[in-house]
């Protein structure tokens, strides 16, 4: 009577762990980041073991055993390396609008506001009227920290996701 | 009586093992981002194949295989939170925003 309920729970968790995995790798493939990969990634490989455990249960060939030792060695050298691959990779296109709104906030400023001053500049450039000097120099600043901001920052690759 | 006993035990331990392992990849669908999505992945899922690895352990009369999946265990147990906690350090550093949804984001300036 024990063994049948071992039986039963054999099947009922291979086809939990197949589910898992399939899952898995449809989250690797559809992911919509990078980090969302590699972290399906890591859970394949979780879920890798798993199925290792419940097979040598199953059919008593405990030899794998050492093999999952081995690949959940592998995951997690894998998993840092490519954790290390998103930070040489550089900021993505988020990241460095949000520096840029930080930036423009230290400077007293939001983003729309800044937005409309660029707008009056180019208006100032193609149709030269009088204007007052306030909103000129208001327009140099941001012109010189667009300049800054674009020195600071060299031209990367433009990563999305 | 003792063999029907650790065929119990082992058996409970891989229906709730392979339950966690299955929670695991749903959590990965169904929650938000990419930090939330890390709680299910790491803990749940490390939790999942522990539990499978312990069950083989508690069937396995074996001493040298008891031992093999007792040491997969414990280093899956400590490689799973380092490698979540690089990643999540990574990826917060580039600049993968938090869900709009979350409460508190402690490593903000």
């Amino acid at each position: 009577m024990s063994s049948e309920f071992l039986n039963f729970s054999v099947q009922f968790a291979l086809i939990l762990l197949s589910a898992a995995f399939l899952l898995t790798v449809f989250k690797v493939i559809m992911g919509p980041t990078l980090p969302d990969r590699i972290l399906a990634l890591d859970m394949l490989v979780a879920a890798a073991i798993g199925f290792i455990a419940v097979i040598g249960l199953k059919t008593g060939y405990t030899l794998y055993v050492d093999i999952a030792i081995a690949l959940g060695l592998v995951g997690f050298l894998a998993t840092v390396a490519f954790a290390r691959f998103i930070l040489a990779r550089g900021q993505t296109e988020e990241g460095r609008e949000r520096q840029r709104n930080e930036d423009n906030q230290k400077h007293g400023k939001s983003a729309a506001v800044q937005g409309v001053s660029e707008a009056k500049a180019a208006g100032e450039v193609t149709t030269p009227k009088k204007k007052s000097a306030a909103k000129k120099t208001t327009a140099q600043r941001t012109t010189k920290t667009n300049k800054a901001r674009s020195r600071k920052a060299p031209a990367k690759p433009e990563t999305k996701s | 009586m003792i063999d029907g006993l650790s065929d119990i035990i082992a058996g409970v331990m891989i229906i709730t093992g392979s339950i966690f392992a299955f929670l695991a990849a749903v959590g990965l669908w169904r929650l938000p981002d990419i930090y939330t999505r890390m709680h299910a992945a790491s803990k749940a899922g490390t939790l999942g194949s522990g539990l499978l690895l312990l069950a083989l352990a508690a069937h396995v009369g074996d001493t040298s295989t008891f031992t093999r999946a007792l040491a997969g265990v414990v280093f899956f147990l400590l490689t799973a939170p380092i490698s979540a906690h690089l990643l999540a350090k990574a990826s917060y550093a580039v600049g993968y925003r938090l869900t709009d949804i979350s409460v508190i984001d402690e490593l903000k300036d």
